[in-house]
């Protein structure tokens, strides 16, 4: 009778394994189905964004860059700004996510009326954020722990087209640790087009 | 014909062989709201079932599709205002349902379990109200909802990626969308179904908890389910479906606009209202910035606290003056989730100094902690309070929304003495309600 | 009157305005098939009352066998 007993269990203990097994078994697999891993982006695209016969000055141009949910605000200044390109060098593109919480703020012509210098720059709704894009888009006002990544900018003097070639850190919102400093980060999550 | 009649009487019978019969005591509304919470997910299968006989869930055409339906498809605007109201009515109603268990102490033994599967089926709520919000891609809600996912960057990298991957995948709003769209019309229905199968079973097994007072297992008056029982909760069915089917009529929803980046710079998100006390907490001053993970983490310990009630008040009865200081910290939650959804509402988008917060929660807490005391410490002669005493249900909820309200009234800013009235009254109606409950049966 | 004589007129009364609440209905369908937006709260106010009036016979009922 007692051998019967410790049979049981062995045999009621088995059973617990091997179920744990299978359920242990299947569990990677399926992590490996539902988790994606990084994707295959390597190397920032060169994209043509606009032309600067289509800017007017303080109206930006959104543009996604590097990937589909990246945008970002491509604008001709009033006066020449830090890394501005172009031939007065007031061009200037940083991505349109804020760096707090990752609301899109507005792109507004003065950042005077919400408490900043007069400046054109970025206001954002959400906690009063301000971007100076005279000064590569540092942080004014409001909680934003760091500036908006800049664009790197390339401009044709013969077409007048307007390149896009690559990210200056801090990383996108939402790509990579907050305020990160990899740019490759800015090619993981999410498609190019 | 007989054999039809015949057929009748076994299932009858066998039914009610399986089902314990009602306690007459129970046959009150706030013992069914478990069973108004189960109407309300059947009915958003059936509207969602409907709803996705024209809703396409892409980026392109997930709002097209449903501003489609609500514009275009016949009674297409009154199914979709049904599923969003019916949505509110069931997170309302699983507050409501938790607080009223929590105040009468039925997850005490031997009901622990009904406890700990009613906060796991409360969080796949919530999950079907998170994911259930981007689905129609409006402005307010898709940048809502990327706020909430980008919270997750804040936590150190290996704790999230998993979870960050599996809500968005590829990161793409396709992506984004296909993968919300799966977890609420399958995932998280499954995962419902087997909970609630799990908490039926066992609520069959221990039955009602009986009235504070009334021994567990007491003989009680008793009706059988069929068909007295069915008939009940068809009744209450009925006045729950046709009611929301009147405000979903009378008040129809509209769709916002649809998302854009240029839509999206206009609007400050916010979440939808039943999670506006957690945002209320993430915008304290001092969480800000990379402090965010407090914040959350914070709210992630009052959710495991949460599941650990029956284990954290394990000894004692299930009468308020049995557990005082459990019973008092439950109605200062109660209040300030009232309070922090209130707050803000009227603050949107506002960093709240952390004085303030601490000042407003320390004076319901006062106030409140007054109140029970002097309500609950047990009589020294006479009455025999414990045993006798009902947790006041209609109570402990009228002192929560009275000392939400004087609260809010705070904030704005006027009637500073019309809310010094308020707690005052509150405070005595308190004392001598929480005294005097347990004479008879409410 | 007695008791059951009131509980008789309850159940009738409410199977009334069932009855007319879905007369509602079918009246206004046609509307709803345009979607006039009084008549789609109309149309739908109309199925709402017909469940409420549903729920007040099934009262009245129960109240008829508790004698």
């Amino acid at each position: 009778m007692a051998a019967d007993r410790s049979r049981r269990n062995f045999l009621k203990g088995m059973i617990a394994l091997g179920a744990l097994l299978v359920v242990g078994g299947v569990a990677k697999p399926l992590l490996d189905y539902a988790v994606v891993s990084a994707g295959e982006v390597t190397t920032f695209p060169r994209v043509k964004v606009a032309n600067i016969s289509q800017l007017k000055t303080n109206q930006p141009i959104i543009f996604n860059y590097p990937l589909t949910n990246e945008p970002n605000y491509l604008v001709m200044l009033p006066e020449p700004a830090e890394y501005g390109i172009g031939p007065q060098k007031n061009i200037v593109a940083f991505s349109a996510i804020c760096e707090h919480y990752g609301c899109i703020y507005h792109f507004v012509p003065s950042l005077a009326p919400y408490g900043g210098p007069d400046a054109p720059g970025g206001y954002c709704p959400c906690h009063g954020s301000l971007y100076d894009y005279l000064e590569d888009a540092k942080v004014v006002g409001g909680p934003a722990p760091c500036p908006v990544p800049r664009v790197d900018l390339e401009f044709d003097n013969s077409t007048g087209d307007i390149y896009a070639v690559g990210m200056e850190p801090p990383t996108i919102f939402n790509h990579g640790p907050p305020c990160g400093s990899d740019v490759m980060d800015d090619l993981q999550g999410g498609s190019v087009a | 014909m007989s054999g039809l009649s015949e057929r009748i009487r076994k299932l009858t019978e066998g039914g009610n062989r399986m089902l314990r019969p009602i306690p007459n005591f129970s046959f009150r509304p706030d013992y069914w709201m478990g069973a108004l919470l189960v109407l309300g997910f059947v009915l958003q299968g059936i509207t969602g079932f409907l709803l996705l006989l024209y809703y396409v869930p892409t980026p392109d055409q997930a709002w097209a599709s449903t501003n489609y339906i609500v514009t275009s498809v016949p009674y297409g605007s009154l199914l979709y205002t049904f599923h969003l109201y019916d949505a509110y009515a069931i997170i309302l109603l699983a507050f409501l349902h938790m607080f009223r268990n929590f105040f009468v102490g039925s997850y005490k033994k031997p009901r622990e379990g009904m406890w700990f599967y009613g906060v796991i089926l409360g969080l796949i709520t919530l999950g079907f109200g998170f994911t259930g919000y981007l689905l129609p891609w409006t402005v307010i809600s898709k940048s809502a909802t990327d706020v909430g996912i980008g919270m997750l960057n804040y936590f150190p990298a290996q704790l999230t990626a998993g979870i960050k991957s599996i809500l968005v995948g590829s990161g793409t709003d396709a992506a984004e969308l296909t993968r919300f769209f799966a977890i609420h019309v399958m995932l998280l229905p499954m995962l419902l179904a087997l909970f609630l199968l799990i908490k039926l079973y066992t609520f069959e097994v221990h039955g009602v908890a009986p009235p504070v007072g009334q021994a567990e297992g007491s003989v009680a008056e008793s009706t059988p389910w069929i068909p007295d029982g069915i008939l009940y909760v068809l009744m209450l069915g009925l006045f729950y479906t046709g009611g929301l089917l009147l405000i979903s009529s009378l008040f129809p929803a509209t769709l916002p606009p649809a998302y854009s980046v240029q839509s999206a710079m206009t609007v400050t998100p916010e979440p939808d209202w039943y999670f506006l006390w957690i945002y209320q907490i993430l915008k304290l001053s001092i969480f800000g910035g990379p402090n965010v993970v407090y914040a959350l983490t914070l709210v992630t310990l009052l959710f495991v606290l949460l599941f650990l009630v029956p284990v954290i008040d394990i000894r004692g009865g299930r009468a308020p003056s049995e557990r005082p200081v459990v019973f008092t910290l439950g109605m200062i939650v109660a209040t300030s989730l009232v309070f922090l959804t209130i707050w803000a509402y009227l603050t949107p988008g506002q960093t709240i100094p952390f004085y303030q917060a601490v000042l407003y929660i320390g004076i319901i807490a006062l106030s409140e902690g007054i109140a029970a005391y002097l309500g609950l410490r047990r009589r020294r002669s006479g009455r025999g309070g414990a045993a006798r005493a009902h947790p006041s249900i209609a109570m402990a909820v009228l002192a929560a929304s009275i000392a939400g309200a004087s609260a809010s009234l705070m904030l704005l800013e006027k009637g500073y003495l019309i809310s010094i009235f308020l707690i005052a009254g509150f405070v005595f109606s308190s004392m001598s309600s929480l005294s005097k409950i347990g004479e008879g049966r409410k | 009157m007695s008791r059951d004589a009131l509980v008789l007129v309850g159940f009738l009364l409410s199977m009334i305005g069932e009855l007319l609440s879905v007369a509602g209905i079918v009246m206004t369908s046609p509307l709803m098939l345009q979607n006039d937006p009084v008549a789609r709260s109309l149309g739908g106010a109309f199925i709402g009352t017909a469940f409420i009036m549903f729920g007040i016979m099934v009262a009245f009922y129960r109240a008829s066998e508790r004698e």
